[in-house]
């Protein structure tokens, strides 16, 4: 199970890497997104994937799922939603202004 | 008197919310602001003559102990950082209050302005690498949007570049979280120190030192990595006042 979100992860970064280094502002967003859910993935996996315990920490249980990468992601997808929108703001934004999405054009005079 | 530290977080976030409400009128905005500005200015001075005088201070958060809950510390340093940015904060909301325009102030300047202020204090304050990150998002999604406040051209331009440089290093942020929780098992600073001088000096820690002098590297623009600040500074003088309390 590991092994194969390990490949899931890898997958998700390259592939938001790449999207990153495209010229297209939407591509770029897209990019981000994919990247964080890599991220946050690795999160959950690092902390060990147990099947068939519950992630309580009660004393009776002689073992149980660590509760904390669940709560640590929670916020993180708070997060990454959060600054997803605003990252889709900007980007409408800046093509309304701008009228371009491509980010070779937006490279810029410097007395503007 | 531990209670002290909270100031520093709470004061800005709470009037920070109330200056939502008073956005359309110019002058109460600048009365609350001042007075709220003040308020941290003189509960950062008393934090750091606490610490000065009586060590450390801790509080833990809902009163759960220091390896599940999330501490605040305040030591000398992140004392001594607290009140530097009140002093920072103040002048930058003095100078604000002379030079913003007030169709720009109408804007939500003030609010996030001190939701700036309560990523940075927090971020001093934490004792939790998890928190940490949260402050610093708190603050650099602040700090985005003062940038780009006031929406110009140019503005428009950088801001873009500066967000999508600063996700990908959260992104890291998070991964270099993931990394450490899975070497250690714990992201609390101090159990972190026992846990790492146990460990030894292995492969590993080091990969993910370099991970975390890459990702604060470039958040804070050092040496190699300060390709993005000089533009973007030059986009957030034109329209007059400071934002880089941060840096």
């Amino acid at each position: 199970m590991e092994l194969l979100m390990s490949i899931a992860i890898g997958v998700l970064f390259m592939v938001g890497t790449y999207l990153m280094l495209t010229r297209s502002i939407l591509r770029v967003v897209i990019g981000i997104v994919l990247l964080s859910h890599g991220a946050h993935l690795l999160l959950l996996t690092m902390a060990g994937l147990k099947e068939g315990m519950p992630a309580l920490v009660d004393q009776a249980e002689w073992a149980y799922t660590d509760p904390l990468p669940q709560a640590l992601i929670l916020t993180a997808i708070v997060i990454s939603f959060g600054m997803t929108s605003f990252s889709l703001a900007l980007a409408y934004r800046l093509y309304n202004v701008h009228k371009t999405d491509d980010l070779d054009e937006l490279r810029g005079a410097n007395d503007d | 008197m531990t209670n002290l530290i909270l100031i520093p977080l709470i004061v800005p976030v709470i009037m920070g919310a109330v200056l939502v409400f008073f956005s359309k009128n110019e002058r109460i905005q600048k009365v609350i602001s001042a007075v709220t500005m003040l308020a941290m200015l003189i509960g950062s001075i008393l934090l750091f003559s606490e610490v000065l005088t009586n060590g450390t201070v801790v509080i833990h958060l809902g009163d759960w102990q220091a390896p599940y809950g999330i501490p605040l510390v305040a030591d000398l340093l992140s004392a001594f950082m607290l009140l530097v940015s009140a002093i920072i904060g103040t002048v930058s909301l003095y100078y604000a209050f002379k030079t913003i325009r007030p169709e720009r102030s109408r804007y939500f300047f003030y609010p996030f302005f001190f939701f700036l202020l309560t990523g940075i204090n927090g971020s001093f304050l934490t004792g939790d690498l998890f928190n940490l990150f949260v402050f610093f998002e708190v603050m650099l999604i602040s700090s985005y949007i003062l940038m780009v406040h006031g929406s110009s051209k140019f503005q428009l331009r950088e801001t873009f570049k500066y967000f999508v440089i600063n996700m990908f290093a959260s992104m890291l942020f998070l991964a270099g979280v993931a990394y450490i929780y899975a070497t250690t098992g714990t992201l609390n600073f101090a159990h972190l120190g026992v846990r790492v001088a146990e460990l030894g000096q292995d492969g590993l820690l080091n990969v993910i030192a370099v991970l975390f002098i890459v990702i604060f590297g470039v958040k804070g623009a050092i040496f190699p990595l300060y390709f993005w600040l000089p533009r973007l500074i030059r986009g957030l003088l034109q329209p007059s006042p400071p934002y880089l309390v941060v840096y």
